[in-house]
């Protein structure tokens, strides 16, 4: 439970403690797949003890995945991790945090209807027969939050503490449990900037103290406002690692996002006509009950397609929902070619022109055990030919089903083949053929490349481009900078929950957009 | 305050009615057997806690809905108990076997002189005042022991808690046992203290009832166990009405339907208080 009983595990680390001593974490040629794609290939890392150590890169890039194999949460293929020079197998949480390692998750694992004392020594709680010493407790909750200059009302609940105040908790907890190793994945993404500064000083302290903070983030304002190094990942390698003196976000943003060939301007072709989509103001509370999306406000004309750019999970799902009618907006307004819309349900949306391709294809977008007839009659069930009283023409609906599979091309299984015997990409094009075939007025395209090869993707291209040429309006949201300044009229960008950029498709570049998305500019 | 530790720790019991029937049957028989009504308590208790250790087994190691296992526990022991009497005690409806004891009623002095209380608090059996005592316990239990309080963060958030290091599996299991000796205690209170007999349909629901009382109170003991007293005064309030001319079918519904409408006034108060929160983040 002491310093001194880990720095006996570790024998080489007190032997050695010269100007080459080991760094407190090696990892050597870590690599970790997921079916055919490679999360972490063949990842070197040294992180020195003491100090603050960034690591970042874009979505996908493989960073989350590399700190949980440290953190014992997922196996590795193969590749090394040592400790103080010692190499190490990490099974599991619990061997991480026998070993000091602990990790702050973008979701904490707190207990909401338990006290922030009970949460803290929750799992190694000091008893006094058989009672809880309440007492002990305390006094060692107090010993914390001194070391860390903080304070907590230990008495509260957890489900009445703020966001800031539950994560102080838990970076409590693996102090509590002796950690050495901090591991913060995105910490920042649920803070309020306030909340966030107050943990840059808490982290600025732990440092101090010689404990070693890794620090996973997109925002490089954060990388220099508090981290001495920085590792930058790209698809599941490391590209670069250095000091962040002598370094600057341009150049940061040039690694994250790689070398991208320089698009040509799109001349566009059509002067936009009429706004068909109307947002003002509109915020949006995600399950939990938190703000995700704040006052947005813009529009999108017919034949006009406007891109929204933005790290994952800055609000782009919850805006979507709400466009789509799955989820109330807390407040603000949504209009639909002049009439107001926000209380209208999916189908009356879809009846008005509202076409829809979800970026969770499986759940959303398809019915897997229905047949691909059944997934595209899903949304033509008011099409008279195919229905007519309460009865389907069966005849008809897999007439309708065929030529939309040869239109858009569609392999892999005929109308009465289950949706689930198509691969991804064909998946997808019965999607976008099923939501195109009834020429929408507004398209609303989450992702819609993701997971598809590059001959399905040129032609969904291709697709949306002649949706938007036939006068639809569309909202494109890509993770790919590329598509998204290749395909889009206009440029928004969301960070934090807040639309901070509005560019005109000239003006947009993968540097400036890198620099936007992650609040650096 | 068995279903209400049950629920603490994760478990949503149904099968509270039939542990106790099942702690009713064994404390007559045993009772009848030993002409000692103690032994018959305490094979009672241990006959619902062994119910509930099969019970919980069923749930957290095989993996069954803790919904479709009540169900079944209840159409079980109704149905074996609709089997067992016919045969092997060649009865249809009411088990009196002789030499049957009940348990004595205990008079506390100087309380029972107290006019208008002394009544209600004295000369019950020493099941109802242990009942009275358990409030108490429970709360300690869940609010100030260690185990307590890992079984409430077993029930509030299993994943969080196993990352904690706490046995959740094993802390659910005890919290299903606690409750199997709960209800078998008051199924042997029902047959051989309020009266001394046994019939299979003497629960009359009671175990349900007490399911709602947890839900009114939030898995709170204190608050629980006023719930169970409001429906017992309109259970009460039931029998007085019924001998004065108001039909006994709708004089019957009034405590089921006391539950069916306190739990929906819970139920729009939450909502309420979720709305609310998610306006004020907005505002």
């Amino acid at each position: 439970m002491t310093e001194d009983s880990r720095a006996a595990g570790a024998p080489n680390s007190g032997a050695s403690a010269s100007i080459l001593a080991p760094p407190r974490v090696r990892i050597r040629g870590l690599t970790k797949r997921y079916g055919g794609i490679l999360a972490n290939d063949g990842v070197d890392l040294e992180i020195p003890r003491g100090g603050i150590h960034a690591i970042v890169g874009e979505n996908g890039a493989g960073k989350t995945t590399l700190m949980r194999a440290l953190y014992g949460l997922v196996e590795p293929d193969s590749g090394v991790i040592e400790l103080d020079g010692v190499p190490v197998r990490i099974a599991t949480p619990a061997q991480a945090i026998a070993r000091g390692i602990g990790m702050v998750h973008q979701r904490f694992e707190l207990v909401e209807q338990l006290s922030a004392l009970e949460n803290l020594a929750l799992g190694d709680l000091p008893h006094r027969g058989l009672m809880f010493d309440r007492n002990a407790a305390v006094v060692r909750a107090r010993e914390i939050a001194a070391q860390l200059g903080t304070t907590m009302d230990w008495d509260r609940l957890v489900a009445h503490l703020t966001v800031g105040a539950r994560q102080r908790l838990e970076i409590m907890r693996l102090l509590y449990r002796d950690a050495d190793i901090l591991i913060f994945d995105e910490p920042t993404s649920v803070l309020t900037p306030q909340e966030a500064d107050d943990l840059f000083g808490v982290l600025r302290r732990m440092a101090g103290q010689g404990k070693t903070i890794i620090f996973i983030t997109h925002k490089l304002r954060e990388v220099f406002a508090i981290a001495e190094q920085v590792t930058v990942m790209r698809r599941g390698r490391v590209v670069a690692s250095l000091p962040t003196k002598g370094s600057d976000p341009q150049r940061l943003a040039t690694l994250i996002v790689g070398e991208q060939f320089a698009s040509p301007v799109r001349a566009t072709t059509i002067p936009p006509g009429k706004p068909v989509l109307e947002v003002d103001r509109l915020s949006i509370c995600d399950d939990l009950g938190n703000l995700t999306l704040r006052q947005a406000s813009f529009s999108i004309h017919a034949g006009e397609i406007v891109g929204l750019a933005g790290i994952e999970g800055s609000g782009q799902r919850e805006l979507v929902e709400a466009l789509v009618g799955l989820r109330r907006p807390v407040t603000g307004t949504i209009n639909l070619r002049g009439r107001p819309v926000v209380t209208a349900s999916v189908w009356e949306r879809r009846k008005r022109g509202v076409a829809y391709i979800s970026e969770d294809r499986d759940a959303e977008g398809a019915c897997l055990p229905a047949s691909l007839a059944e997934n595209i009659f899903s949304i033509e069930r008011d099409n008279p030919t195919l229905a007519r009283g309460g009865r389907l023409n069966l005849a008809a609906i897999a007439r309708f089903a065929r030529s939309i599979l040869s239109r858009f091309d569609v392999r892999g299984g005929g109308p009465q083949s289950p949706a689930r015997a198509l691969s991804g990409g064909n998946l997808q094009r019965l999607v976008l053929g099923r939501e195109m075939q009834r020429t929408p007025t507004l398209l609303i395209a989450a992702h819609p490349t993701r997971g598809v090869d590059v001959r399905g993707i040129t032609f969904i291209h291709q697709q949306l481009a002649e949706s938007r040429a036939g006068g639809a309006a569309m909202l494109l949201i890509s993770e790919e900078l590329g598509e998204l300044i290749e395909l889009s009229d206009r440029l928004l960008v969301i960070f934090e929950g807040r639309i901070t950029a509005n560019l005109a498709a000239g003006e947009a570049t993968p540097e400036r957009l890198g620099l936007l998305m992650t609040g650096a500019a | 305050m068995g279903g209400l530790v049950n629920r603490q720790g994760g478990i949503v019991n149904i099968g509270l009615e039939p542990m106790m029937l099942v702690g009713a049957f064994t404390a007559v028989v045993v009772s009848a057997q030993s002409g000692n009504p103690f032994l018959g308590v305490l094979a009672a208790t241990v006959a619902g806690a062994l119910l509930g250790l099969l019970f919980s087994w069923s749930i957290t190691r095989l993996g069954a809905n803790e919904i479709v296992a009540g169900l079944g526990l209840n159409l079980l022991v109704l149905g074996f108990f609709g089997y067992l009497l016919p045969t092997a005690f060649k009865i249809e409806g009411t088990l009196l076997p002789a030499g049957l004891v009940g348990l004595p009623k205990v008079e506390i002095p100087l309380v029972n002189q107290i006019p208008g209380l002394g009544p209600i608090l004295s000369g019950h059996d020493i099941l109802t005042y242990l009942s009275w005592l358990s409030v108490p316990l429970v709360s300690v239990f869940l609010y100030r022991t260690p185990l307590g309080i890992e079984l409430r963060a077993t029930g509030a958030n299993e994943e969080a808690a196993r990352a904690a290091g706490v046995p959740t599996l094993r802390l659910r299991d005890f919290s299903t046992v606690v409750a199997g000796a709960f209800s078998g205690l008051a199924g042997a209170q029902l047959s051989l203290g309020v009266v001394t007999l046994f019939n299979k349909q003497m629960t009359g629901g009671r175990g349900f009832i007490a399911l709602a009382a947890f839900y009114f109170g939030d898995a709170r003991p204190a608050l629980t166990a006023l719930g169970a007293v409001i429906f017992g005064v309109f259970e009460a309030a039931g029998f007085r009405l019924g001998s004065s001319g108001v039909p006994s079918q709708l004089v019957q519904m009034l405590p089921y339907l006391v539950v069916v409408i306190s739990l929906t006034l819970v139920a729009v108060r939450r909502e309420l208080r979720v709305r609310e929160r998610a306006r004020a983040a907005a505002a």
